[in-house]
C-alpha cells in the first residue's frame, strides 16, 4: 500500500535512455550533456515510476544480489539522490522545474 | 591463477561436447565432469564438488527440479544458467529458482568463462538490460504475494482449519467427518474461504498456499483444534 503522503521517485518525462551496446546513457531534452548509468543504476532509474516504493526496489535487489537489506539500501538511496541532483528524476508531489 | 572447477549440465551431446573443447582451452576453468540427463545433475555435482554448475537452458521442463536438487546440497554449487531466453519471465523463473548468474543465447566462450569466474567468486550475474524488467518482475511478484496473504489473514480460525484440510487433498465430505460438522456447514466453510480467497477453486486455493509457502501456519491452526 502505498502511503498518500510518501514520495516517490519518477523518471522525467522528457528524459530519454540511450543503449548503444556498451553504456546507458541518459540525455534530457534540449540539453548536450548526457549521464551514463551503471547497470544498477539504470535498473533503479526504470524503477522509478512513480508507484514503486524504495523498500520495494531494496527488497528486490537483495533477492538478486547477494548483499545485506541494509547495503542495498544505503546504495539505492544514493543512487536516487544522484539522479535527482541531476535532475533525472523527480519526486512524486513535487514540480517538475520549467 | 586460480582454476574453478565446473560442471557441465547439458544434454545436447554436440553442445556439450564442443563446449568441452572450447573450455578445455582456458587454464581458469576444468571441467571436472558433464551430465547429460537431468536426475544426473545433481549425482555428478556431490561428486565431483564443482565451484559452478553451467546449466543448459535444454534441461527445459526439467530445469526447475534440476535447481532444486542442487540447492539440497552441502556445499551447494552456484549456478550459472548459459544460451539463455532473453524474455524476462524466464529470468525472473531462473533467479526464484536460484540460479546465481544467466547469460542469454548468443554469449560467447570468453564471456561464458569470465561468467563462471564471476559466479565461482559469488557474484550475481544478470544481462545488464534485463535488470530492470528483472526487479519490476520480483516487486509485482512481491506485490502480487503480500496481497494474497492479506487475503489470507482475513480466514477465521475454522476456515483455516477448513482450507488446511484442502491443502491436505480431503474433501467436502472427509472434512465435515474431520471437523464433526455438518457436509453443508463443511461446503459453505469452503465456499467462503474461496470467496475471501478471491480464487474460483480448491486447487486454486491449495496452489495459493504451497506459493506463500504457508501450509505449516494453517497446519498449527489445526493442530491446536486437537482435543
Amino acid at each position: 500500500m502505498i502511503s498518500p503522503t510518501e514520495p516517490l521517485p519518477v523518471r522525467r518525462d522528457d528524459v530519454t535512455l540511450v543503449d548503444d551496446g556498451h553504456d546507458s546513457l541518459l540525455v534530457i531534452s534540449g540539453q548536450t550533456t548526457s549521464h551514463v548509468l551503471n547497470p544498477t543504476a539504470r535498473a533503479i532509474w526504470e524503477l522509478c515510476d512513480g508507484g514503486t516504493r524504495i523498500d520495494e526496489m531494496v527488497a528486490a535487489i537483495c533477492e538478486v544480489f547477494a548483499v545485506s537489506p541494509s547495503a542495498a539500501a544505503s546504495d539505492v538511496e544514493r543512487t536516487l539522490a544522484t539522479l535527482s541532483v541531476a535532475d533525472l528524476i523527480v519526486w512524486s508531489g513535487a514540480e517538475v522545474a520549467p | 591463477v586460480t582454476t574453478d572447477r565446473v560442471l557441465l549440465a547439458e544434454p545436447r551431446r554436440p553442445h556439450r561436447e564442443a563446449l568441452v573443447e572450447a573450455l578445455s582451452t582456458h587454464p581458469s576453468l576444468q571441467v571436472v565432469a558433464t551430465a547429460d540427463a537431468a536426475p544426473t545433475v545433481a549425482l555428478q555435482a556431490q561428486r565431483t564438488r564443482p565451484q559452478v554448475v553451467l546449466l543448459s537452458p535444454a534441461f527445459n521442463g526439467s530445469f526447475r527440479a534440476v535447481c532444486t536438487s542442487l540447492q539440497r546440497l552441502d556445499p551447494c554449487p552456484r549456478t550459472l544458467a548459459y544460451d539463455a531466453s532473453d524474455e524476462p519471465g524466464a529470468l525472473l523463473d531462473a533467479i526464484e529458482v536460484g540460479v546465481d548468474g544467466y547469460l542469454t543465447a548468443g554469449t560467447g566462450i570468453d564471456a561464458l568463462v569470465q561468467g563462471a569466474q564471476a559466479v565461482a567468486r559469488g557474484e550475481a550475474l544478470v544481462p545488464p538490460t534485463m535488470l530492470g524488467p528483472l526487479l519490476r518482475g520480483l516487486i509485482d511478484r512481491q506485490r502480487r504475494a503480500a496481497g494474497a496473504a492479506a487475503r489470507l489473514d482475513k480466514l477465521t480460525r475454522r476456515e483455516r482449519e477448513v482450507l488446511g484440510h484442502l491443502v491436505e487433498g480431503l474433501d467436502q465430505q472427509q472434512i465435515a467427518s474431520r471437523l464433526h460438522i455438518a457436509p453443508d456447514t463443511a461446503r459453505t466453510h469452503v465456499q467462503r474461504v474461496l470467496r475471501k480467497l478471491e480464487v474460483h477453486s480448491r486447487l486454486e486455493a491449495v496452489s495459493l498456499v504451497a506459493r506463500l509457502d504457508a501450509v505449516e501456519q494453517l497446519g498449527r491452526a489445526v493442530e491446536r483444534n486437537v482435543p
